[in-house]
């Protein structure tokens, strides 16, 4: 730093490090650091700029990315943004420790993790997905397909960059942001968004139901007298699958169950509730479990 | 299957893996080669039926949804699901809906080859480390390419071998389920069913900041249970909703928060 102008990071290498990030973003994932090989990779261009000629700067800010980062890479690229825009008022002479800077990253990857997924996969992608499968269900025509590849690489493309430059941009101002509220208020509202959404595509899509019911010997030939499922429909339909949402939620939240756990919870409850049933039904041939025909009974799968 | 196709489709289900950065990373592989839905289309384009592919995907792909991906964990391997369990069901000839029990049965299988990646990796992470302590940035740079190995032999290499040598093992499997162990295949039907319940809980966990923005979630779910809308439509309500929160409640909420944290 021989001379005293600030050297700002210039747009050509502010895009070089957004494709960077892009591509590279998971490639050496580990449950232990998850995205921070890739952070200093995206870091590469002005680590090499400004501490190209000084191993021991360079050293320091190699250790300061290693540490663990991990967010929602296309749209938590807003941290990014903001870390390059620290790290380039640090090596043009502001007072700024690793601390801080990593203080900014994890406060920022955190929120908009969650943000993120809850937006992109949780939101964006299921309504695209919607849309495709509209277009070629019934005919499987590939249009459908094509239209969800194009239509979401064009959005979340264009999405990811402005979040890298808008964090950029505002830097620190994104953090005193965070810090007064506003930005939860913003993210708060947008989750309101997410949970409608994510209701409807449980409603539609957890499909559960019971086939419990009772036959009855109508003139020689067995008919349905009473269905619990249909009962439970006049009441609220897909109610099943509703418990079900809840009770593994839950479970995750209250009790802190793992993915696999609440699959395994899963697997128990549907495990109970109807392979013993059935295969018992099927061995054995229980008149209960399997409903002869031409008799009154009840039947439970 | 012939081997250049078994390689075609080991070789998209290597592009479409999580961790692979060459076709826009991400966001181009995992979001986009990997959901069933493209998964369909491109299976049936390699084996010369698009049709049948397509509409395989479609009925895979309303499982698994809502599937996201939080902190890496990921609840049902979509790479096997739609590289293993989508190309097994068509050369079997399974219905679409049979072919989705089947393709779950993949995606659970193929969440331990996930693992077991997301914890061999750590061994670059550490070479990361006493790269730092080097200052050796190049040193950093190359190991987000030496990565690929792992991600290549699970996702590549297996996937062709299992594929090209397992194709006739598949369709004899599923002939036997089908004529001789009908609860099972009946099981795997209504586990698919209830699957995107945990996807859905997964994202519930995420989203919810307090248990009572829980009543959002409550109100989608009601209005496509009684009304029937399409998920547009939920979209929609959902944003006008959002907008009007965060106009007037938002800061009032916020503040109860506050005073009850």
């Amino acid at each position: 730093m021989a001379e005293q102008t600030y050297n700002k990071v210039t747009l050509p290498e502010l895009r070089r490090m957004w494709w960077i990030w892009i591509f590279f973003n998971l490639s050496a994932f580990s449950m232990e650091r998850m995205q921070s090989m890739a952070f200093v990779y995206m870091m590469a261009p002005i680590l090499r700029k400004y501490y190209g000629k000084d191993p021991e700067g360079m050293k320091d800010a190699l250790k300061r990315h290693m540490v663990f980062f991990n967010t929602e890479p296309q749209t938590g690229v807003i941290a990014n943004g903001v870390a390059t825009a620290l790290e380039e008022q640090k090596a043009n002479g502001a007072e700024i420790d690793d601390d801080a800077i990593n203080a900014v990253k994890a406060g920022i990857m955190g929120p908009m993790a969650g943000i993120g997924d809850a937006m992109i996969p949780g939101t964006l992608i299921p309504i695209l997905l919607g849309i495709g499968i509209g277009i070629s269900a019934g005919n499987g025509s590939p249009i459908g397909p094509i239209f969800y590849a194009v239509s979401y690489l064009v959005i979340i493309l264009l999405l990811s960059y402005w979040l890298f430059t808008f964090g950029y941009r505002y830097g620190m101002e994104t953090m005193a942001e965070l810090a007064a509220g506003a930005f939860h208020r913003v993210t708060t509202s947008l989750s309101v968004l997410g949970l409608v959404v994510a209701g409807a595509i449980g409603s539609s899509l957890v499909a559960l139901t019971t086939p419990i019911a009772y036959y009855q010997t109508v003139a020689g030939k067995s008919t349905l007298a009473m269905s619990v499922q249909q009962n439970l429909n006049n009441i609220y339909p897909t109610m099943l699958g509703l418990f079900l949402t809840l009770f593994l939620w839950n479970g995750m939240r209250r009790r802190g169950w793992t993915i696999n756990r609440a699959l395994g919870m899963l697997f128990l409850i549907l495990g109970i509730g109807n392979l013993l049933l059935y295969m018992i039904g099927y061995y054995a041939n229980i008149p209960l479990l399997v409903c002869p025909a031409n008799t009154s009974c009840i039947r439970i799968f | 299957m012939t081997v250049i196709q078994a390689a075609l489709l080991a070789l998209f289900c290597y592009l479409g893996a999580l961790t692979t950065p060459w076709i826009l990373g991400t966001s181009g592989g995992w979001y986009v080669i990997s959901r069933p839905l493209v998964a369909g289309l491109l299976t049936g384009l390699v084996l010369g039926d698009v049709k049948t592919g397509v509409l395989i995907g479609i009925a895979v792909q309303t499982v698994v949804i809502g599937l996201i991906t939080p902190g890496g964990a990921v609840p049902i391997d979509l790479s096997f699901m739609c590289y293993l369990g989508i190309p097994f069901a068509m050369i079997s000839g399974l219905s679409p809906a049979a072919s989705v029990a089947f393709a779950v049965g993949f995606g659970i299988l193929g969440t331990a080859a996930w693992q077991l990646l997301s914890v061999g990796n750590a061994a670059w992470a550490h070479l990361g480390d006493r790269y730092a302590e080097e200052g050796n940035l190049d040193g950093i740079i190359r190991i987000n390419y030496l990565a690929q190995i792992g991600t290549f032999i699970l996702r590549g290499v297996l996937t062709f071998l299992v594929l090209y040598f397992g194709q006739s093992v598949a369709v004899n499997i599923v002939a036997f389920v089908q004529t001789s162990l009908p609860w099972l295949f009946q099981f795997l039907g209504v586990l698919g069913g209830a699957l995107p319940a945990i996807g859905i809980a997964i994202l519930l966990v995420q989203i919810t900041s307090s248990t009572r923005m829980l009543m959002w979630f409550i109100l989608g779910w009601s209005l496509v249970a009684y009304f029937k809308i399409n998920l547009v439509a939920a979209a929609v309500f959902g944003a006008i909703i959002a907008i009007v929160y965060y106009l007037y409640f938002s800061r009032f909420d916020l503040e109860q928060e506050a005073k009850e944290a």
